[in-house]
């Protein structure tokens, strides 16, 4: 920690201006703090050392993974990479999945001259492929947690390859950037490959995990369940309710009056409302409106409820932002003599999202963390899955372990969402005169 | 404003586009375009409506609203199965309100603490309290809430064995074993007083004190502002309310309230409060979960003071609790306000995650009424209304405490 040596100093400082009765209330306040921190911690190291039976983790991996995503017979090499030597039919779709999407990301980090989203991808790889080599120092003080860390070699290989694929993509991205020559126009195609190379990888390891009929089995959205699900659900519902929010945002300044009434109420009647309550609408809508012939499946309605529930928030972000941004904008990009259209995707909008990115991102996390809620509508992303293994006849009471098991990983994600987003926010306010004024 | 026929000029070279539609013409049309869209969307969901309705064999309209509901409610004093479902929807009304109201006074302190903590500048308060915000910010507050309902609630030991504190057995009472507060499996009893005869003289004696003390603050501040000497308003206020309260005590304080502690029988508590295993583990979580956003709002207030303000402050003579008194709590509270009534809201709706621990509130009571008749529509658009309502009240709050502190500003 950096701040230790800076606070002590200060608390120096301040000690001589305030005197002793400041300092007899610090050393009290630091006791009481320690005395916490203790009570707390080896409560908890107890539990989790001597308690806590976490072999129902570890018996559960794959199912609090990928719920009860079907084996599927794997076409030729593939398989025998990704299932061991004999193997022709298991549960590979993941793993493929996993492989094509870092594949993807490591392409196009490496046109783009990135890192960010790579070494996010290379850490959580890397920490996973760490775990059970922690497994032998902690069998001394807890064996059951020892176990569970060593459960999660068994996916040893697979990981490997996933990072050996993303590292190659990286390599062959960056040979690219290197190769092509330094003008405008080509720093403009490296850009749409950038892209395109983000999209191949998605859309490969969507149809891999949905299938793609004439050559890939379709599994049912019913099959997806766990992390798998949670993290679908929210990839999803985040990329549809970011336009739709910055739609509806723009929709509210408008000067046409419907458009207005029409966004402010439905801005005003989502955030007045439970997320509960919009889920089971959504449930319930859904079917009403398709008419009563096409059942939409539940994952349909679940990513409806968390879209429509979170485009409202994040319109009342981005207007914020828009509000940020000053007349004079607007002006000087007419008198350049932009188009309204061009003047809001290439002048406002920018500025106006990169000034709101925490409470954009603060709204991401809120999502993600929202999703837990569809068990109402039947589906058994992560913490379905959780209830689920706890009701396991031989792991049944085991509810805690399960919960905190989860609770980590949710934490895991939540925090990196929010540490991305604040050196997305510093870099992008580097050069910004702005953040010398705060100075 | 604009003529009605001017051309739209093409913003490239500025080539004119045929003259059809000029600029009031076109958001006409838009308009129209929109407004259709919506409204096909909304006729196909009332269509759907009717459709299920009428294959089911339902009537429109409020009327089941009458009927007798045919369920019970755990978390209920008075209700039974023959009341009817507005009733019941009433009841679930009420438990919501029950959780929220209490919900909110327990978190605002307890971020505020934590806030404090969070500002005090000591290293180890500053980073139990950040570790405290991070972990109860980054997890789901229904994982939460689930973790202390059956990872805390229903793990606690049994009610034979129950978990006592300022345990009390009094001959006089029969030889039976009574605490001042009870922790078992079957929830928290909690130790209450009882109004008597004169409770309601007592009581009315309090209110009317408390009108005297804000009286006497008024006039000590009034007083203080024309002479301009030191007003002791609260302290003036205090004694004033402190002696009506006595003497109030004095007169009927005889037999007006009875303590009652809970005891434990063989299948539930007697006496006192008692908050069942589901109520208790919804309120912690909400309150728990509440506090960390409500100290990061509180601290977010706290640092917008300026240090300027600070040192002013010091320059004139005031000293610390002055300064927190006079220059940093008026004008943290501005920031800290509007935040602080959305948190206050969210709580609110977050207590809607009652039906994933079984306790019935009122969306979970409502989706009951629903399943049982039928009535989704109408059941889901009530609450809906009433969380409406419940925000509306809110932001009406808001704006008129929005428009008082601008009057403050100069």
């Amino acid at each position: 920690m950096t701040g230790w040596s800076t606070e002590w100093v200060d608390f120096r400082r301040q000690a001589r201006i305030k005197g002793p009765l400041w300092i007899a209330g610090q050393a009290l306040l630091t006791l009481a703090a320690l005395w916490l921190v203790w009570a707390l911690a080896s409560g908890a190291a107890r539990w989790a050392l001597d308690t806590a039976r976490w072999e129902v983790i570890s018996a559960n991996l794959r199912l609090l993974a990928i719920g009860r995503y079907p084996a599927t017979e794997a076409p030729g090499i593939i398989g025998s990479v990704l299932l061991g030597e004999a193997g022709a039919t298991g549960v590979w779709r993941p793993w493929a999945a996993l492989i094509a999407l870092s594949a993807g990301i490591g392409l196009a980090d490496g046109i783009g001259g990135r890192r960010g989203s790579s070494v996010f991808i290379a850490k959580s790889i890397g920490a996973l492929l760490v775990l059970p080599l922690l497994s032998g120092p902690v069998a001394m003080i807890g064996p059951a947690l020892a176990d569970l860390l060593e459960a999660f070699s068994a996916g040893r290989t697979r990981f490997a390859i996933a990072l050996v694929t993303l590292g190659v993509g990286w390599v062959i991205g960056s040979q690219i950037r290197a190769w092509a020559p330094e003008d405008f126009r080509s720093r403009r195609r490296l850009l749409v490959a950038e892209r395109a190379a983000w999209a191949l990888g998605l859309l490969a390891a969507c149809a891999v995990i949905a299938g793609l009929e004439p050559w890939l089995d379709s599994v049912p959205s019913g099959r997806w369940g766990g992390l798998l699900l949670t993290l679908i659900l929210a990839a999803v519902s985040i990329a549809l309710s970011f336009p739709v929010g910055v739609l509806l945002a723009l929709g509210r300044r408008s000067t046409l009056p419907l458009v207005r009434v029409l966004c402010v109420s439905y801005i005003e009647l989502i955030r007045g409302v439970p997320l509960v309550t919009v889920l089971y609408m959504a449930s319930l809508m859904l079917p009403l409106v398709l008419g009563q012939d096409i059942r939409p499946p539940d994952v349909l309605k679940g990513i409806a409820g968390l879209t429509a529930f979170s485009a409202a928030y994040l319109a009342e972000d981005v207007r914020g932002g828009l509000a940020a941004v000053g007349r004079g904008q607007f002006e000087a990009a007419q008198a350049v003599g932009l188009g309204t259209f061009a003047t809001y995707r290439l002048i406002v909008l920018p500025q106006a999202i990169r000034a709101v990115i925490p409470a954009v991102v603060g709204q991401f996390i809120s999502l993600f963390k929202d999703t837990s809620l569809v068990i109402i509508i039947g589906l058994r992303e992560l913490l379905g899955t959780a209830r689920t293994v706890a009701a396991q006849d031989e792991f049944i009471g085991l509810f805690r372990e399960a919960l905190v098991f989860i609770a980590i990983i949710y934490f895991v994600f939540s925090l990196t969402m929010s540490r991305e987003s604040r050196r997305l926010e510093a870099r992008l306010s580097a050069g910004d005169e702005g953040s010398s004024r705060a100075r | 404003m604009s003529g009605r026929k001017r051309p739209i000029r093409d913003r490239r070279g500025g080539l004119r586009v045929p003259d059809l539609l000029d600029e009031r013409d076109r958001r006409a049309v838009v308009q129209v375009v929109i407004g259709v869209v919506v409204a096909l969307v909304l006729a196909r969901f009332f269509i759907g409506v009717a459709e299920d309705f009428e294959s089911r064999g339902l009537s429109p309209g409020f009327g089941f609203l009458q009927n007798a509901a045919g369920f019970g409610i755990s978390e209920a004093r008075a209700f039974t199965e023959t009341d009817s479902y507005w009733q019941a929807f009433r009841v679930g009304l009420e438990n919501t309100l029950r959780v929220a109201v209490l919900g909110i006074i327990l978190a605002t302190p307890l971020g505020a603490l934590i806030a404090l903590a969070r500002l005090s500048g000591n290293p180890i308060a500053t980073r139990v309290s950040a570790a405290y915000i991070e972990v109860f910010r980054n997890t789901p507050l229904l994982v939460q809430l689930i973790f202390w309902y059956q990872g805390v609630m229903l793990r606690l030991p049994a009610l034979s064995e129950a978990r006592t504190w300022g345990a009390v057995t009094a001959d006089a009472d029969g030889g039976v074993a009574r605490s001042w507060i009870a922790l078992s499996q079957k929830g928290v009893a909690l130790a209450t007083l009882i109004p008597g005869d004169g409770s309601g003289a007592f009581g009315a004696a309090v209110v009317g004190g408390a009108i005297a003390a804000a009286l006497v603050l008024t006039w000590r501040r009034r007083r203080s502002a024309r002479t301009g000497e030191r007003a002791f308003g609260l302290t003036f206020a205090g004694l004033t309310w402190l002696m009506i309260a006595t003497l109030a005590w004095i007169a009927f304080g005889h037999g007006a309230f009875t303590l009652e502690l809970p005891s434990i029988e063989r299948f539930r508590y007697a006496g006192g409060i008692v908050l069942s295993p589901e109520y208790s583990a919804l309120l912690v979580g909400l309150v728990a979960y509440t506090a960390a956003f409500i100290a990061e709002v509180v601290r977010g207030g706290v640092q917008s003071v300026s240090s300027g303000q600070y040192e002013a402050g010091r320059a004139v003579g005031l000293d610390e609790g002055q300064l927190l008194r006079y220059v940093v709590f008026p004008q943290a509270l501005r920031v800290i306000v509007p935040p602080l009534t959305n948190q206050y809201l969210n709580l609110t709706k977050n207590s809607s995650l009652a039906i994933y621990i079984g306790y019935p509130d009122l969306f979970n009571v409502s989706l009951t009424i629903g399943n049982q008749t039928g009535q989704f529509v109408i059941v889901t658009a009530m609450i809906m209304a009433v969380y409406l309502v419940l925000s509306l009240v809110s932001s009406l709050a808001m704006n008129a405490y929005g428009r008082r502190i601008r009057l403050v500003e100069r």
